[in-house]
């Protein structure tokens, strides 16, 4: 049994974890960054 | 004491945390993606097959280090949470629901590599042995400290909670360590310990890359969720106002 897709496999699914865990504060980040400058935008026009 | 308190009263606060954990996030990320080429490089083409399990034995340098963190992390969510409830300090609380998914993310792999392992090793991708469930049973407290923060819409509350049951769920970190001594199981016991290691070096170094490569990943991730969590529960107040202001102009 050749274990190359098993050892592969393990990294590849290890990797695309890591990935989305890493990147999903950042992702959220700026769209929250978005969001609060829009609103205080909309703020300092109404004030 | 009173130097103490200071430290943690300054450290707590949200806009210095914001601030200065901010420096030490790209070098975090830095340290982690230099440890992490070591550790593959070593792990992957320079350490030897097992004599045994042959080339599948290079999975470990992701298992190990992925369910050491797995359990590192929930400890120190049962720490955070109990200084949390006990001195009510707001960036424990923002620690221990920032912590959660990045536990989650590691014991998913540790429990996904460990069965791409298990197939060639054992001839079985899953057996409920002990020490799979109780790792099994770590994931689902992760899922529950999760589930448990968002069904509340008040945070410090919802902090309480998560706190509470991070504590309690700790009890399982025994188990799973011991799991492999307490019960007949398939899966092997510790290789490295205190009392002495009986893996060789070549195997060791990679594995310890690994390990440390995983801590700063969790520091740098750990951090950037935190920054996250602060600026979503604090979009009102005037450190948060002050920095939009900033970065706008």
């Amino acid at each position: 049994m050749s274990h190359t897709p098993f050892i592969l496999g393990s990294y590849l699914i290890g990797t695309v974890v890591l990935l989305w865990a890493a990147l999903a504060p950042v992702i959220n980040k700026r769209g929250l960054l978005r969001q609060l400058k829009a609103r205080q935008a909309r703020m300092e026009k109404i004030q | 004491m009173n130097r103490l308190y200071l430290f943690f009263h300054k450290t707590g606060s949200p806009p210095w945390f914001y601030k200065y954990s901010g420096y030490l996030i790209p070098w975090l990320w830095a340290a982690f993606l230099v440890l992490t080429a070591i550790g593959l490089y070593l792990g992957l083409l320079v350490a030897p097959a097992d004599y045994q399990q042959g080339e599948s034995v290079r999975i470990m340098y992701l298992h190990v280090p992925a369910a050491w963190m797995s359990m590192m992390i929930y400890g120190l969510m049962a720490i955070w949470g109990f200084i949390a409830l006990v001195w009510r300090i707001r960036i424990m609380e923002v620690l221990i629901i920032s912590s959660a998914p990045i536990g989650a993310a590691f014991t998913i792999i540790a429990l996904v590599s460990g069965s791409l392992w298990g197939r060639p090793t054992w001839g079985t991708y899953w057996v409920w042995d002990a020490r799979l469930t109780s790792e099994l049973v770590l994931l689902f407290l992760y899922f529950g400290v999760i589930a448990l923060y968002n069904s509340f819409d008040e945070p410090r509350k919802a902090a309480r909670a998560a706190s509470l049951l991070s504590i309690v769920g700790a009890i399982n970190l025994p188990i799973i360590h011991f799991s492999v001594l307490w019960w007949n199981t398939l899966h092997q016991g510790s290789s490295i310990g205190t009392s002495g290691n009986s893996i060789h070096p070549s195997m060791l170094w990679p594995l310890l890359y690994m390990a440390v490569a995983f801590k700063l990943y969790y520091g740098a991730n750990l951090l950037s969720r935190a920054r996250l969590r602060l600026l979503k529960q604090d979009h009102r107040k005037r450190w948060v106002q002050d920095l939009l202001t900033k970065e706008s102009t």
